[in-house]
């Protein structure tokens, strides 16, 4: 597999075109970053009025996912495009949906805090923040790995998810411990609860970015198979 | 600023006027030869009235002829026109002019009772024509046409004896000469018999017919009696109406075209010069056809493109510059002496010395323009070829096709409208040349067609009449400058008729082959 | 890996092929005009009875290659072959071959429309005539099942002997290669048979490509790659006179090996 080169096409318009989509979904994902950080400064200040900003900017992503739609398939119409061009386009419609998914997951976050139903426990909220800061980094990461179309690091923050899980489970036995003593709160918990399954979604969401990345790059579907036998693909590719 | 744009129109359209003005020369030039050729051919049928022509002699003498009037300002010297008449008395071969200047004619009367007899021997009379006798009663001068048909009618049919029973025999008789069968032999005797019987009869009937006879009164003023057996047709032109002239005019023209040519070529018909060109370009276009056919397609599919196949292609066109008669000269002493001589050698030896095919005849002219018009045919062919799409070949060949079924099925037929053109443009060089043929076999007069019902049929070794050959001849050798040289236009005016009609039937076979095989430049 | 759907997908893979499913067996050809090297040591296993599309850009050999297996390079005089082609365990280019069955056997269609000027009937019984048939109802059967095959029966059965030149260049070119099927051949050469067309014409004969496969193998060159995307089984990449890349059309067009032909196909200058 060679390195992609995106403006080499005869046709400079079309360079054009596939630059500008995938520095679109850039765009979107930049927003997304920071939709994700504002939500969690929210929630350690605990600042009302930033996230119900969240939650009115998450409006414009939902445009620009659709947005980001109509120009895949205006493209693929137009350009038919072949070989990485395709998979580029393919990989862009189905990374931008999953990007869209993480707006919606920050804006439950957000929902939870114009509620106020802040968790009462410094724990679970500062474990929160620290899940809510490794999953902005793993966010940058990927959209990183999109920008310079690099596999390898898709894959490194592929395997990295792996933590995200693990904080989560903690974060959860944490918060069961603690719904235990105090279960007349139930009702908020629940929205803790989802607040938190977000937080983990979004890590899943970068995985599934970062598959896309691969598939683009390599050329193959390395969804829905164990770390093991993605290793091998990735090593057979090379 | 309009005078600027009308000069800059000018310089544009100077070379366009210029153009157009020598086109309109050449046309109007073209315009002119077929004009002359029409007319002064044309000439030769319209029926001239005859006239009683008086005149003053140099001596002063009252002279009186009966004439035509050929033209009323042959020359004019100082103001004073001359006169032409043409004259035409019993016994003298051909027709006499009279250059009269016009204050010497006294009088020139169109008498209804002049007539122009046409007879059997070639010769042509103009005089009085005052009865007609069966030898003691006169007979009234109504009856003269059904006479005459009686007459003539009988005259076939006693040469039709001749030439058959007779003449049987006569051959039998001979063979028994030659056989040595004895004066006493009986079969011998009975044709003896047989052949004084006929001889008799015909003796008496040829009397009978002599009884009939014209009373006419010649200009010298001399009465004649004049067998109508003789006479072959007569023409009171003096009495006809225009609508009768016209049917003498077409039956002039008729004459000309299906009789035979009569005192040395200057009256009469052009039937066997006809008759012979055609022959012999048929003649030329079968055997060129294929020879240039089989030559270009083997220089266009077969030759390898190397230079020995340029040479030979320069060859040929520059062979289309060599003058005519060098291929005279060649077809005489390659043709006629050696080929022709070395046939007669091997297969006609019991008729040596004289020759069969070792003369000029009409195979060797037929050859001989043959050779000549090659390079039309195959540079045309050629460039037929060439046209055939390349993309038809690669389509035969994927089909499994040999070369040789590829160019039979797909690639001749579809050059056909090409060979057609160089057979046309062979054709219109061929009945045109007179040069080489007076070599190789074409001749002022021949007895017989190259053609006739006896076997086999074709007879190449024959010599053959040309109108060409006819019209050169006439130019040159008549004497007479009125009838002859009518005659000389309206050969003309045939020869022009002949190549036209050729070429219109080849071009009309080509239109049919380019409509079946649709030239591919509609598809590039 | 299970299926779930039956989805179009390649059932064969080149790299184990059966030596009966191979219609034409390419092995080191190369190909020189007169100082020129066209084809360069070409190895390929052309499978029989799909369609397997030659792509490349202009002057890649790839009409050369074609042209290969009926041998109509023969026409070309300082032409000159190297290494063996096979078809039907026969080298077509032993000394001993015969031209004329071979290219029987392997019917041809060119990129311009190419019917004789001569009837419909007529340019159908071409071949067969040739071959030297001449009983009329042979000869009858054959048209009308050549027509039918490419779909063109409904349309001129009325018109048979009409000149072949009346019809529009798609139906031409549906009758070319009726003209090549009479004569019942095992392989369909089509060289750019698209590209004197329009569109429409262009997806009739796509359509029949499709349908031809059924009994023919089909090796066809074009131009257009979207064309061999659609109507091919695999495809072979040549660029300059090498075989670049030869492998089942989905996995070319979706994620080529090579770098050249990812950039011919992405429609990159490399």
């Amino acid at each position: 597999m060679q390195p992609i080169k995106l403006n080499t096409h005869i046709s400079g318009r079309f360079n054009q075109e596939l630059e500008n989509l995938r520095n679109s979904v850039l765009t979107m994902g930049g927003v997304v970053e920071q939709q994700l950080c504002d939500a969690i400064s929210a929630l350690r200040d605990n600042n009302r009025a930033l996230a119900e900003k969240v939650m009115l900017n998450d409006l414009m992503v939902n445009n620009m996912e659709v947005q980001i739609d109509e120009e895949c398939t205006r493209i693929i119409a137009k350009r038919h495009p072949a070989a990485s061009d395709l998979r580029l386009v393919l990989a862009i419609n189905k990374a931008t949906v999953d990007i869209e998914r993480i707006g919606d997951d920050v804006e439950r976050i957000a929902k939870l805090i114009v509620k106020g139903n802040l968790p009462v426990s410094e724990d679970i909220k500062n474990g929160m923040i620290a899940t809510g800061n490794h999953v902005m980094e793993m966010l940058r990461q990927t959209l990183n790995a999109f920008a310079r179309l690099d596999a390898d690091a898709a894959l490194a923050i592929h395997i990295g998810d792996q933590e995200i899980d693990e904080q989560y489970k903690q974060l959860l036995t944490q918060a069961v411990a603690e719904m235990q003593q105090e279960p007349e709160a139930l009702p908020q918990w629940l929205d803790i609860l989802w607040a938190m399954r977000a937080l983990e979604r979004v890590g899943d969401r970068c995985k599934h970015v970062c598959e896309y990345i691969i598939y683009l790059v390599k050329g193959k579907d390395v969804r829905h198979i164990s770390r093991q036998a993605m290793q091998e693909k990735m090593q057979e590719l090379r | 600023m309009f005078k600027r744009l009308l000069i800059s129109r000018q310089k544009e359209g100077l070379p366009i006027v210029g153009g157009a003005a020598l086109v309109a020369i050449i046309l109007l030039l073209l315009c002119g030869m077929v004009g002359i050729m029409l007319v002064k051919g044309m000439q030769h049928f319209w029926p001239t009235p005859l006239y009683e022509v008086s005149y003053k002699d140099e001596l002063g003498e009252q002279q009186q002829i009966y004439a035509t009037l050929l033209s009323r300002d042959f020359t004019t010297t100082g103001g004073q026109k001359r006169w032409l008449f043409n004259q035409a008395r019993l016994y003298q071969f051909s027709d006499q002019q009279h250059l009269l200047e016009e204050e010497q004619i006294l009088s020139m009367r169109p008498l209804p009772e002049l007539i122009d007899i046409q007879l059997r021997s070639g010769n042509r009379l103009f005089a009085r024509l005052v009865g007609l006798n069966d030898g003691k009663t006169p007979l009234p001068l109504a009856q003269l046409p059904t006479q005459l048909e009686m007459v003539s009618g009988e005259v076939a049919a006693i040469s039709d004896l001749e030439r058959g029973r007779l003449a049987a025999i006569h051959q039998q008789i001979a063979q028994y000469n030659r056989r040595d069968v004895e004066d006493e032999a009986p079969a011998r005797v009975k044709l003896e018999q047989e052949f004084a019987t006929l001889m008799a009869a015909l003796e008496a009937r040829r009397q009978t017919l002599s009884q009939l006879r014209l009373l006419l009164v010649f200009d010298s003023g001399e009465h004649h009696q004049l067998p109508l057996a003789d006479v072959e047709k007569y023409l009171q032109i003096n009495q006809q109406g225009e609508l009768q002239k016209f049917a003498t005019f077409m039956s002039h023209i008729w004459e000309f075209v299906s009789d035979t040519p009569k005192r040395a070529n200057s009256a009469g018909g052009v039937f066997p010069a006809l008759f012979g060109t055609v022959v012999m370009v048929l003649l030329m276009t079968v055997i060129v056809t294929p020879l240039g056919v089989m030559a270009a397609i083997y220089l266009n599919e077969y030759a390898p493109s190397n230079s020995v196949t340029s040479l030979i292609r320069i060859g040929v066109n520059n062979l289309a510059g060599v003058p005519s008669i060098v291929y005279g000269v060649f077809g005489l002493g390659f043709f006629v002496y050696q080929v022709g001589g070395n046939i007669d050698k091997l297969f006609f030896s019991e008729h040596l010395p004289a020759p069969t095919f070792g003369a000029p005849g009409i195979f060797w002219a037929a050859l001989t323009m043959a050779m000549l018009t090659l390079p039309v045919v195959i540079v045309a062919t050629e460039e037929g070829l060439r046209r055939v799409p390349n993309s038809l070949r690669q389509g035969s060949y994927a089909l499994g096709a040999t070369q040789f079924e590829t160019l039979w099925r797909t690639v001749i037929p579809i050059a056909s409208p090409g060979i057609m053109t160089g057979v046309i443009l062979a054709i219109a060089r061929g009945a045109g040349e007179v040069a080489p043929l007076l070599l190789v076999g074409a001749v002022k007069f021949a007895p017989t067609l190259p053609v006739d019902m006896e076997f086999p049929y074709l007879h190449l070794d024959r010599q053959f009449m040309h109108l060409g050959v006819l019209i050169y001849d006439g130019a040159f050798h008549s004497n007479s400058i009125g009838h002859g040289s009518s005659m000389m236009f309206a050969s003309c005016l045939l020869l022009l008729l002949v190549v036209l009609s050729l070429n219109i039937i080849a071009v009309v076979v080509r239109a049919k082959l380019r409509r079946q095989y649709q030239s591919m430049a509609g598809q590039g | 890996m299970f299926e779930y759907f039956e989805l179009a997908r390649q059932g064969l893979e080149l790299d184990n092929l059966q030596d009966e499913q191979v219609a034409i067996d390419v092995r080191e050809l190369s190909l020189t005009f007169g100082a020129k090297r066209a084809l360069h040591h070409i190895s390929m296993k052309i499978p029989k009875r799909q369609v397997t599309a030659l792509i490349g850009p202009s002057g890649c050999g790839k009409s050369t290659l074609l042209s290969c297996f009926n041998r109509l390079n023969d026409l070309i005089p300082e032409c000159r072959v190297e290494g063996e082609v096979h078809i039907n365990g026969r080298n077509i280019y032993h000394r001993r071959e015969d031209v004329a069955l071979l290219r029987r056997q392997v019917g041809m269609v060119f990129q311009k429309p190419n019917p004789f000027p001569m009837s419909i009937y007529e340019n159908l019984v071409y071949g067969l005539k040739i071959q030297g048939v001449k009983d009329r109802r042979t000869l009858d059967n054959a048209v009308e099942q050549a027509l039918k095959d490419v779909a063109l029966w409904r349309e001129v059965k009325d018109r048979l002997f009409e000149s072949a030149l009346t019809l529009s260049g798609g139906q031409q070119q549906r009758l070319v290669i009726a003209r090549a099927i009479a004569l019942q051949p095992e392989i369909l050469l089509l060289d750019e048979p698209t590209s004197a067309l329009d569109p429409i014409s262009t997806l009739t004969i796509e359509e029949l490509i499709t349908q031809l496969k059924e009994k023919y193998t089909v090796l066809i060159v074009t131009h257009n790659m979207q064309q061999a995307a659609r109507v091919s089984d695999f495809t072979a990449f040549l660029h300059q006179g090498h075989l670049i890349e030869y492998s089942d059309t989905d996995r070319l067009f979706t994620r080529p090996k090579e770098q050249q032909t990812e950039e011919y196909i992405t429609g990159r200058y490399g």
